[in-house]
């Protein structure tokens, strides 16, 4: 069945070549530590925060000997991904960094390790109260948060002047802000007056979710769907308004009006504390004085019911049952939330916020920049969560789409609410 | 050189020049985005040459700041090992194919083809499971064998095709000589096929070059990742997108597959088939 | 020897005066075994794993419930909307994807046939999109299209060939056409290859006998090089059908499916499902509805294949 097969000058250099295909890839080699821990995250996945976060695992390494950190550095927008196919096919990591649905639809598939009786009181005491319930569940602790950011609102003062807007004084209300967006424009075409994420990602209902609840739209009840409803079709026609007066530039993530804003071309933003640092990054001839002269940080312009909103989008921590060694694990965890060095070296540096309630008194400095202080005192109170869960998972596309519809500007918008209820149905 | 009307020459040479600009454009935008800042890429009227060009992106590259080198060594390894790989099975096969007399051939060959009928997207999960179990997840044999997967039973057909065309009697020939199929393979249909081996070739070492679903999901450490889903972990983020970044990156990692095209290229173009089916 | 047998025809009698190659009561042929045993590891028992998938509700986020529904998958699948509006989107994303690129490749393969060695060049400078990694592509031609600060966009208004400035990406019309057209840009070198490596293999002696004859080049072109082309360009766009239906870095990095699944293609679809919804149960559906579909596909490519004669030139 086989022909007859002669060596040839030209075999040995193939199968030398598979050969060399089967050697496993090389690791970099170091002295035997009792334990290794593997942690996923997207901070060493990214440019902007891979230095910083390099320097802490090291620092961590260093004070703490026996313990190695392998990160594991997968894209934010994967992670979920990630750990699912992980887990489910048995081999999950020890600690993974989260934050939003991906954290909450993590912890229904079980796959977490409770943190009550790993984590001590007294750490949880030096937190914010609301961000220890935020990694509560059916009463027990699965997550604890690494830094607190959430999205607030951020107006360009430089730009408000010239369009003949008060500087000191942001939109307080949705109509007063539309009308300040079309004065903006008015002036100068260029200039994009605010930066609204229309992608379809449980991120992009993130953002969405605020001004939703501004306008009094509550898609995800407790019991069903409820999107075909008034204040969905306000909040649509809004979308709509924003995308066809070119208030907005649709189809875009977040993170791609960040340029814009490091050029002064856009005047408002929905964003996290991290926007400094990213403006600060990209135009390197601002300096931090002439940033915090030009942009303010407050909260969000209120709807009907007068009350303002903001989004976590914290960064979190969890272990997992499969861990092995927890202590060692518990104590990364520990240690990246709330070692000193490791909020100057990372979390600072990231430009978020740490989660100790006494932040202010242990880092006057850095604590004290104009834009923190703003989300400290006026955005972080306002902080609601979105209805995240197995449902949220399910349910963001249909919303989204919805509203990439809207900013389409074809379809009137009580049919878009009313087929964004029907798919909704199904997510149910 | 067939005889074609003087207007017929311009024509020609109008539209090859169109075909340049068309190609080369969005190269040259790749190039001179990569010597702008971030900053300057957003400018509202785009720079056609930028004014004030900077190399900050590739000395960036230079210091390592991201791992591209790793991930361009691992494009390369992955997608010649599997460009090898899949000309010997496919030349193997598609020989067999064409050639060959067995009962099973029919069930073989459209078995092959329907291999590639099943999207890759959904055998991710089960594949995941089978290279965790044998220990092939972060590995370059695995990714290898997961993209000729996807390259040999189409090289196989290709070969099939080709090797079709190549009249029995130069293999009779062979045989008369006392060379087995193997061997009149190698030594004789080969070099008739040539153009159809190298293009079996730079296939499949385009489609390693290109796949992002596999090593997404089957390496997870930064060392094995290649350049696709590398590009993508290593320069778009959460916080910010380094498009300047990732398209010096780009230009870097690409000069030399488009170098190693041009010598390529010239070896089909020159061929050795010229004049080899003869009367 | 004769034309015929020149063209791969057997005289009959004529017979290898060697020891008989072909055992004809052979069950597999060696040669066959590397590709086989690779296929059956990689593709085949993840295939049936997955075609069984189909029959379970399996949510990987919710563990804990996985049971077998049968059929439901399925029925679930005709009522589905977005899942008809990603066939009509794969079918057209693949029929322009390899129209355009098909004519394209065969314009510039024959275009570039008889360069003077002096421009020899210009035919591998043709080859080098192909050379740029998907995804870069995808980046590149999303920045070049961009809205506010895309070049194309700004040359387009510019030269007055369009009034504003037009989100191509997020416009429920032109999303498509600006996937294909970075596909094709991608893409086109393939075809170029095939056909330059197909146009190679046309016997000189033909062409001179047709030269002789008094053809001009629009008729050699006709009945001469393209039927020889036949094979290639059935095998090539076979091959790219099935490589676009399954394209997913290009949409992917490009559009992410959208605005509204307006590119959403089955590979996007089933990735959504499987990864974002982690709906793995019915994503293993629709990927089985998909290999249904392109099987038969397959089967249709392969009669034609097979049905070409054996020799598509006329006898003098």
């Amino acid at each position: 069945m086989f022909p007859k097969l002669r060596a040839r000058r030209w075999w040995p250099l193939v199968l030398v070549l598979l050969a060399g295909l089967l050697m496993p890839a090389s690791r970099p080699v170091s002295a035997a530590p009792t334990v290794v821990l593997t942690f996923v995250n997207w901070a060493s996945a990214e440019p902007a925060t891979r230095p910083a976060f390099q320097q802490v695992v090291s620092n961590f390494e260093r004070t703490h000997p026996g313990v190695e950190i392998k990160s594991v550095p997968v894209s934010f927008s994967d992670i979920l991904h990630q750990l699912i196919v992980q887990t489910t096919a048995g081999n999950p990591p020890d600690i993974s960094e989260i934050a939003g649905n991906d954290t909450v639809a993590l912890q229904a598939t079980g796959a977490l390790q409770s943190l009550d009786g790993i984590a001590p009181r007294a750490f949880l005491e030096s937190l914010y109260p609301s961000e220890v319930t935020l990694g509560r569940f059916q009463g027990a602790l699965y997550v604890i948060p690494w830094d607190v950011a959430p999205l607030g609102f951020w107006y360009n003062r430089t730009l408000m002047k010239q369009a003949g807007l008060n500087p000191a004084k942001p939109p307080a209300t949705i109509s007063e802000w539309t009308d300040d967006m079309r004065a903006i424009k008015a002036k100068d075409p260029d200039v994009v007056p605010f930066g609204l994420d229309t992608t379809n990602r449980s991120f992009g209902l993130d953002v969405n979710w605020a001004f939703m609840l501004a306008f009094g739209a509550h898609p995800l009840g407790a019991h069903g769907p409820n999107a075909d409803t008034p204040q969905m079709i306000a909040y649509l026609t809004w979308v709509r308004t924003l995308a066809t007066q070119g208030y907005t530039l649709p189809g875009k993530l977040l993170g791609e009006f960040r340029p814009l804003a490091a050029r002064n071309q856009l005047a408002f933003a929905f964003d996290g504390p991290y926007l400094r640092g990213v403006i600060l990054s990209l135009n390197t001839t601002m300096t931090p004085a002439q940033l915090d002269a030009t942009w303010g940080v407050t909260v969000l312009p209120a709807g009907s019911d007068g009350r303002h909103y903001a989004i976590p989008t914290d960064h979190q921590l969890v272990m997992f049952k499969a861990a092995r060694d927890k202590a060692a694990a518990w104590a990364f965890m520990q240690y990246l939330a709330s070692d000193p060095t490791a909020i100057r070296t990372y979390t600072f540096n990231s430009g978020v916020i740490p989660p100790l309630k006494n932040a202010t008194a242990l880092f006057p400095t850095d604590m004290g920049v104009a834009t923190i202080q703003g989300f400290v005192r006026d955005v972080i109170p306002t902080v609601v969560l979105p209805a995240w869960g197995p449902v949220y998972s399910k349910a963001y596309p249909a919303i989204m789409t919805g509203v990439q519809q809207a900013a389409s500007g074809s379809g009137s918008v009580a049919d878009i609410a009313r087929q964004m209820q029907a798919q909704l149905q199904a997510a149910y | 050189m067939p005889r074609l009307p003087m207007l017929g020459r311009a024509v020609g040479a109008a539209l090859l020049l169109l075909a340049l600009v068309w190609t080369m454009f969005p190269v040259y935008w790749m190039l001179i985005t990569s010597l702008k800042t971030n900053l300057a890429m957003f400018q509202v009227i785009p720079q056609l040459w930028p004014t004030e060009p900077t190399m900050d992106n590739y000395v960036q590259l230079a210091n390592g700041a991201s791992p591209v080198d790793r991930l361009f060594a691992n494009s390369v390894v992955t997608s010649v090992a599997t460009a090898l790989v899949t000309v010997v099975l496919a030349t193997l096969a598609g020989y067999s194919f064409s050639r060959g007399r067995y009962r099973l051939k029919g069930p073989v060959m459209y078995g092959t083809l329907a291999t590639q009928m099943f999207p890759l997207v959904v055998l991710l999960i089960p594949l995941y499971l089978v290279y965790l179990r044998t220990h092939l997840l972060d590995t370059y044999l695995g990714l290898v064998l997961s993209y000729c997967a996807f390259s040999v039973p189409f090289g196989a057909w290709m070969m099939k095709e080709f090797i079709d065309s190549v009249p029995r009697e130069i293999e009779e020939a062979a045989w008369v000589d006392g060379c087995s199929r193997l061997q009149s393979l190698l030594r004789v249909v080969m070099f008739v096929v040539l153009p159809g081996i190298v293009a079996t070739g730079v296939f499949a070492f385009l489609s390693a070059w290109n796949n992002l679903l596999f090593p997404l999901t089957l390496t997870s450490s930064m060392e094995m990742k290649t350049l696709p889903p590398g590009l993508l972990l290593a320069f778009t983020g959460q916080f910010k997108a380094d498009w300047a970044g990732m398209m010096a990156a780009a230009t870097i990692t690409t000069a030399p597959v488009v170098l190693g095209f041009a010598v390529v290229q010239r070896f089909l173009v020159e061929g050795l088939t010229k004049g080899a089916v003869r009367g | 020897m004769t034309d015929r047998q020149a063209r791969g025809a057997t005289v009959p009698g004529d017979r290898p005066r060697t020891r008989r190659r072909f055992r004809a009561g052979a069950w597999l042929d060696g040669m066959v075994v590397p590709t086989v045993a690779v296929l059956a590891f990689v593709v085949a028992y993840p295939t049936l794993r997955s075609i069984v998938l189909s029959g379970y509700n399996d949510q990987l986020l919710d563990p804990t419930h996985i049971r077998f529904i049968g059929a439901a998958n399925y029925a679930r699948l005709f009522r589905d909307s977005v899942f008809w509006t990603s066939v009509t989107n794969t079918l057209a994303f693949t029929a322009w994807s390899v129209g355009i690129g098909f004519l394209l490749g065969l314009a510039l393969a024959v275009l570039t046939e008889h360069l003077p060695p002096s421009l020899r060049w210009v035919r591998g400078t043709l080859l080098t999109p192909w050379a740029i990694p998907v995804i870069v592509v995808a980046f590149l031609f999303r920045y070049m299209l961009d809205q506010q600060v895309g070049i194309i966009t700004y040359l387009l208004v510019h030269l007055h060939a369009i009034a504003t400035a037009v989100p191509w990406l997020a416009s429920l019309q032109w999303a498509m056409p600006a996937v294909v057209l970075a596909n094709v840009w991608s893409q086109t070198p393939f075809y170029l290859l095939m056909f330059v490596a197909a146009l190679k293999s046309i016997p000189e002696e033909i062409r001179d006998a047709a030269r002789i004859d008094g053809a001009g080049g629009w008729q050699e072109f006709w009945h001469i090089t393209v039927p020889f082309l036949q094979n290639t360009m059935v095998v090539s766009s076979l091959i790219m059908v099935i490589n676009n239906f399954n394209n997913f870095p290009l949409i992917w990095a490009m559009s992410g499916g959208g605005p509204v699944y307006a590119t959403t293609t089955l590979v996007i679809y089933i990735f959504q499902l499987a990864f974002s919804q982690f709906d793995i149960g019915y994503a293993a559906a629709v990927g089985t509805i998909w290999l249904a579909v392109l099987l038969l596909l397959a089967i249709a490519y392969i009669r034609v294949l097979e049905r070409r004669p054996l020799s598509a030139v006329e006898e003098p």
